[in-house]
């Protein structure tokens, strides 16, 4: 869980959102905030089944599916499991 | 919705939900069936009060049917409780009632029947083809919904169905109007159907009882205005229905209590002053002019949010969570957020079903890569414009959709460019920060409100007139 944390915290700040200095954690909200815009969340979706094999439909890309880095983890996790 | 339609809603889920389970589900859908018969408003066009609730009742049952792998023993007892409820409203036809269940008295028996068997064999002809070519199926299902709201959002169509339906009812075609094909819900009821056959045709496994679906997709509270839920989520929500209301009701009651005081109070004395399509050409100072479509901005806020409070205030007195559509828009910083809180559950259909796919696919592409910039502009034009057109296939909602399709698009560059300074802001000078919040929300707001100006003035020529008449 918390190796799956780091790699999607680096990855977001260095490839998603573009801000390398930003200070992020692990329990803010991304989506909710506005912090990942419409468009970075599909390129988060791209990111997350290239590294994780892990696919997220287009209808679960929002708030209530995942809203924190913490969350999205989990959720990967959780179908890494299940093998979904 | 009327006030005494919402009082006999509200009396009818508060008896439903104190019912015993067993019982429950079955009258919750023949009371559901009644419901969209009750609230279809009256329409000039002999007996289309009756076809236009039976149609959006057929269209949902032939949707579920070839989309549906529910093996349940239960659906065909659905599909009779369905039947009854429908064969009750037309039986209203003997009873000396006006104004019962129905705006005007149902058709006669004979109509009926031969009404009711189109739809027995439209239906077996569902159930037959289900599993032949289910792609090809469910596109058919797709392309028909698609062409069915076109038509009723067309002005121009939807007075060549006025004519055609005047026609066959044996009433004059030159009395035919646009206001003639009030078919209530069918926006909201074409969406529901079409996220169910879009997700089954990219591969997803549907299961829903047909009573549960048919619940989900013409809940009384949400047919009229929303919110749009999704039917998994509604699914859970009606699965895990209690018989203890003492926990909804409060929360129901204010909720409800608000939406009244924000729809038939604010928005309905909002009305008398704001901005609409019979007084445009008379606010001729610049400072009356803003303050009519400030007025207007906040009469459709009330109005809208006021109908999904009390949607969701109904929803909460039979146990229903249905999703908030509206989280104090005006006071975001930027259009971005604007749209995040401004009937969210239409954007976030219109996300799911065309944004997300057109952009997944546009930044899959590694072949060719298109440039960011650009996946942006197509992809946000596509949705707003979508959204616009969603409202009316009119020059003026094109417009407003471009509006806001270009608002999102420079905001987005806007904030590539300053996300750094703006981060530095928030993180390390909390006053200078809280300066350009407000200064921000300003500018937003009054993009949004000059938006409006397309939305309510149908007329290009008006609308431009009184855009200039606001500097």
């Amino acid at each position: 869980m918390n190796q799956t944390i780091e790699i999607l915290t680096e990855k977001i700040k260095n490839e998603i959102i573009r801000q390398p200095k930003r200070s992020l954690q692990f329990d803010e909200p991304l989506i909710s905030s506005g912090l990942i815009d419409s468009f970075n969340l599909v390129d988060l979706a791209l990111m997350v089944e290239e590294i994780f094999g892990v696919h997220i439909d287009d209808y679960e890309l929002n708030s209530d599916t995942f809203d924190t880095i913490e969350d999205l983890a989990m959720l990967i996790i959780e179908r890494q499991e299940s093998g979904v | 919705m009327l006030l005494s339609d919402i009082l006999i809603l509200a009396i009818g889920l508060i008896l439903l939900r104190v019912l015993p389970r067993k019982m429950q589900r079955k009258l919750f859908l023949f009371f559901t069936v009644l419901f969209i018969f009750k609230l279809q408003p009256a329409v000039p066009i002999r007996n289309f009060d009756f076809w236009f609730p039976f149609l959006s009742l057929s269209v949902t049952i032939l949707c579920w049917q070839l989309c549906s792998r529910s093996k349940q023993k239960g659906d065909f007892t659905d599909l009779l409780v369905i039947l009854g409820a429908i064969a009750s409203v037309e039986l209203t036809r003997l009873l000396d009632i006006s104004n019962f269940l129905t705006k005007t008295r149902p058709p006669q028996i004979q109509l009926f029947l031969i009404g009711l068997l189109i739809f027995l064999l439209l239906l077996c002809l569902a159930r037959f083809l289900r599993f032949r070519n289910q792609k090809i199926i469910l596109t058919s299902g797709i392309v028909f919904l698609i062409f069915l709201l076109i038509l009723l959002k067309t002005p121009s169509l939807t007075l060549d169905i006025s004519r055609f339906l005047r026609m066959i009812s044996g009433q004059s075609a030159e009395n035919a109007a646009i206001s003639d094909v009030r078919w209530l819900g069918i926006s909201y009821l074409v969406f529901r159907l079409l996220a169910v056959l879009i997700d089954t045709r990219n591969g997803r496994k549907f299961s829903m009882p047909l009573g549960d679906f048919l619940i989900y997709v013409c809940f009384p509270p949400a047919l009229s205005a929303g919110p749009i839920d999704r039917y998994d989520r509604f699914s859970k929500d009606l699965n895990a229905v209690s018989g203890e209301l003492s926990g909804d009701f409060m929360a129901a009651f204010e909720r409800i209590s608000v939406g009244l005081f924000k729809k038939f109070i604010l928005a309905d004395s909002l009305s008398i002053v704001a901005l609409s399509s019979q007084n445009s050409h008379l606010w001729i100072h610049p400072f009356w002019a803003w303050c009519a479509l400030f007025f207007y901005g906040l009469q459709i806020y009330f109005d809208f949010s006021g109908y999904s409070d009390i949607a969701i205030g109904l929803g909460r007195l039979i146990g229903i969570h249905l999703p908030e559509n509206f989280q104090h828009p005006y006071l975001k910083p930027d259009i971005s957020k604007f749209w995040n809180n401004w009937h969210m559950t239409l954007t976030q259909w219109i996300r799911s079903y065309v944004f997300n796919p057109m952009t997944r696919k546009m930044r899959s592409n590694k072949a060719h890569p298109l440039p960011p910039w650009l996946i942006i502009l197509v992809t946000q034009m596509t949705t707003m414009l979508i959204i616009g057109l969603w409202h009316g296939v009119t020059v003026n909602f094109l417009i407003w959709g471009a509006w806001h399709g270009f608002g999102l698009f420079f905001h987005q560059q806007y904030y590539q460019i300053t996300k750094n300074l703006i981060t530095e802001l928030q993180e390390h000078k909390r006053l200078l920060y809280h300066a350009y919040t407000i200064l921000s929300t300003t500018v937003t707001i009054f993009f949004v409100m000059a938006g409006w100006i397309w939305f309510v003035i149908p007329s290009t020529g008006d609308a431009l007139q009184f855009f200039s008449r606001l500097f």
